[in-house]
């Protein structure tokens, strides 16, 4: 893959967040390239650093938060340590879907306050007067498909419904992702058939506007479906990456594997039994491999040394130690 | 005795733009120790419904039992405290739902000390703790406040702090949509043992059949104010009838052939949102509905019983009611 081709690449990305006694060490070296019309997802369970990647990309950490090591590139330039070009790239390139819509929605701000918000910045530069501003708004709310957009625009956060809100905040990232759209978790709180319709919209966004989208998410089939690549991660750090359908048929970490046998699943009525344990510590993580204290096959190695991101298949890298035996090595299919 | 039983329910917001009809006349019941899970489109009444229940709003008319006493119209600050312990609720916005103030241990604690009177503190922190293990929550956790939690786990202490009190009867607004899956398998399991173990009855709410299929007792599908369709849950999957039923489980993402074999045939999910101010005239879900006639657009289908192995599978639609019928009903 060519530099120019890449748009967006995290590099060894360290972040940490600091509280009054303590520091999580949250992020710990992960390492990811996107480029331009490609789309990727992250799967991984709650706490993983998911939204602490997504939220590193944009530079909008909590004041907690602190990229301590690692780079991250827009068009091969670092976004960390040029905050005007950081800054440009927010306004015009960028744009994110956040998790949790009610607490990106101010409550005291009706959601025309909020667009207007929003566009203004991202049409700085074109002399538009409030009614022109106005009426992209509304037609921003039309194509995410909300009923009443005169009531909706005049209505504020604790008016409408979950799935409304969560709308409303989807209809904010498309005013300014003109590169890349950051996805966290978009459509969890809508019924199914909005769901559709509204990655029926982003699906053919990404293809009219040639998109780039990475997209946060736990529903395993609506990633199968909109993903091309697909990252796993574990306790701030990427486990598994590469072609997103081989990996949610066919995956290889034991993490993935029990991740995905969990799934509830239409066909029966049994619940998978979750991954037993608990997420890492972070403030004082396990040695070697994170996994290691919750993994059935863990080794003595495991716990000494963290496992290398090795090449298993043409499209397929995953970082356990199960993998980096010998004679994997010696038939090639190591680094 | 059913433990919570609505009929005719309404509940109209006032707004400058005109009257939001949130819920428009809905019945169900709930029986103790069984779940009803409340489906359907998004803003349809779904929250409407369970903050009625819950005290939040008063209803505009109709009535709201609980366990035969009439709720609908006394506001959550008029209830004895006893009913409140009774009825708990989860939030769809875990975020907001917590205080950003205190730690998780204060949320919690501040649960049981109003409703378990009489513990020591010690006894308190050990109630506190079989509760997180129960549901799978690390304790390294107490000390933080909510910003300092992922969205899962912040959904995991609000799941902990409404089932301090010892409720009899869970509101589970969304629960598992902002879990991951391994926390989410985790939470129905427990979910399924506690109800398992202590009677509880669930009200439901929510987006994923995945869910439905594996906690729900009986479904009720809402669009627009109103319900559509109500069953059991076997025959939901197996007989889905309602033409916005059939909509929703073809729109299901799914991963592997046989669940895709499960579902109806694809019916693509389109046509412009209705409006709750101002709602199709006839049925409801017609300028959405691919096999709409011409009644559909004039008059409100009647609520059919149709015959299932597990009681009563009722269906709004006139596609159900048999032609002689649907020409009487149009002269
Ligand atoms: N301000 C903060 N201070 C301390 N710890 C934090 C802070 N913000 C996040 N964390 C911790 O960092 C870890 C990663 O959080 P993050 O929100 O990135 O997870 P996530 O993968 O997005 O999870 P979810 O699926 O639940 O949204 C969590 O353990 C969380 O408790
Ligand atoms: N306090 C309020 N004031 C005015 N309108 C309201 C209020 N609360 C809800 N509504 C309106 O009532 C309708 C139903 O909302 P509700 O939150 O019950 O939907 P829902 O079925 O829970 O949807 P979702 O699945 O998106 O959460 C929506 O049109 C919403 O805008
Ligand atoms: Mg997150
Ligand atoms: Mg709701």
């Amino acid at each position: 893959m060519s530099e120019i081709e890449t748009l967006l690449e995290v590099k060894d990305l360290y972040v940490n967040y600091k509280s009054y006694w303590y520091i999580y060490k949250v992020l710990n070296g992960v390492s990811l390239k996107i480029s331009k019309g490609e789309k990727i997802g992250i799967l991984g369970e709650s706490g993983a650093g998911k939204t602490t990647l997504l939220k590193s990309i944009l530079g909008i950490l909590p004041p907690q938060g602190r990229i301590v090591k690692g780079d991250i590139l827009y068009k091969g330039r670092s976004l960390i340590h040029d905050k005007k070009y950081l800054n440009e790239v927010r306004r015009s390139s960028i744009g994110m879907i956040f998790q949790d819509p009610l607490a990106s929605l101010n409550p005291v701000f009706t959601v025309k306050e909020h667009l207007l918000d929003v566009l203004k910045v991202v049409y700085k530069d074109h002399n538009y007067k409030e009614s022109d501003l106005i009426s992209i708004a509304t037609e921003l709310l039309k194509e995410v498909m909300l009923p009443d957009v005169e009531r909706v625009l005049n209505s504020y956060p604790f008016q409408l419904s979950g799935g409304m809100r969560q709308r409303v905040v989807i209809a904010m990232a498309l005013a300014s992702a003109k590169e890349l759209l950051l996805a966290d978790e978009p459509t969890t709180n809508l019924d199914v058939t909005i769901q559709d319709q509204i990655l029926r919209l982003i699906e053919r966004l990404v293809n009219e506007k040639n998109l780039s989208l990475i997209l946060v998410s736990h529903a395993l089939g609506l990633l199968f479906r909109m993903v091309n690549t697909l990252y796993v991660m574990y306790g701030g750090e990427i486990i598994e990456y590469g072609d997103a359908r081989k990996i949610l048929k066919e995956p290889l970490h034991p993490y993935t594997k029990m991740l995905l046998i969990s799934a509830p699943r239409l066909t029966s009525s049994k619940i998978g039994e979750g991954i037993k344990g608990n997420p890492p510590d972070y403030r004082n993580p396990p040695s070697g491999c994170r996994f290691h204290p919750r993994c059935p096959f863990a080794m003595d190695i495991c716990k000494k040394e963290k496992p290398k991101l090795i090449r298993i298949g043409p499209d397929h890298y995953v970082a356990c130690h199960l993998y980096s035996t010998s004679d994997l090595e010696k038939t090639g299919s190591g680094i | 005795m059913s433990i919570l039983k609505v009929e005719d329910l309404k509940k109209y917001f006032i707004v400058p733009q005109g009257v939001v009809r949130a819920v428009d006349g809905i019945d169900f019941s709930l029986e103790e120790g069984e779940t009803l899970a409340l489906v359907g489109e998004s803003g349809s009444g779904k929250t409407t419904t369970a903050h009625v229940v819950m005290g939040f709003y008063t209803a505009t008319s109709g009535s709201v039992k609980y366990r035969d006493i009439e709720i609908g119209y006394t506001p959550i600050e008029k209830r004895p405290l006893e009913l409140r312990k009774e009825i708990q609720i989860v939030f769809q916005d875990p975020a907001t739902s917590l205080n950003p103030k205190k730690n998780v241990k204060d949320i919690i604690d501040t649960a049981i000390k109003i409703h378990r009177k009489g513990l020591s503190s010690v006894e308190r922190l050990k109630f506190m703790l079989s509760l997180l293990e129960h549901i799978g929550l690390s304790e390294d956790l107490l000390f933080k406040k909510p910003h300092e939690l992922g969205g899962g786990e912040k959904q995991l202490v609000a799941l902990a702090r409404a089932l301090a009190p010892g409720p009899r009867l869970l509101i589970l607004d969304e629960p598992t949509s902002a879990l991951d899956i391994s926390a989410q398998a985790r939470v129905l399991n427990a979910l399924k043992k506690i109800q398992e173990e202590r009677k509880i009855s669930y009200l439901l709410i929510t987006h994923d059949l995945g869910v439905v299929r594996n906690l729900a007792t009986y479904v009720a599908i809402m669009y627009l104010g109103k319900i559509y369709e109500y069953a059991h849950v076997d025959e939901f999957f197996n007989r889905p009838l309602h033409p916005y039923t059939q909509m929703l489980l073809s729109s299901i993402p799914t991963l592997t052939e046989e669940e895709e074999k499960l579902l109806p045939q694809r019916i693509l999910s389109r046509g412009e949102i209705p409006s709750p101010m101002n709602p199709p005239s006839g049925c409801r879900f017609h300028p959405r509905c691919p096999f709409a006639m011409d009644i559909c657009k004039k008059k409100e289908p009647p609520t059919m019983i149709i015959k299932s192995e597990h009681g009563s599978h009722t269906v709004k639609c006139w596609l159900y009611v048999n032609a002689h019928e649907r020409n009487l009903n149009k002269a």
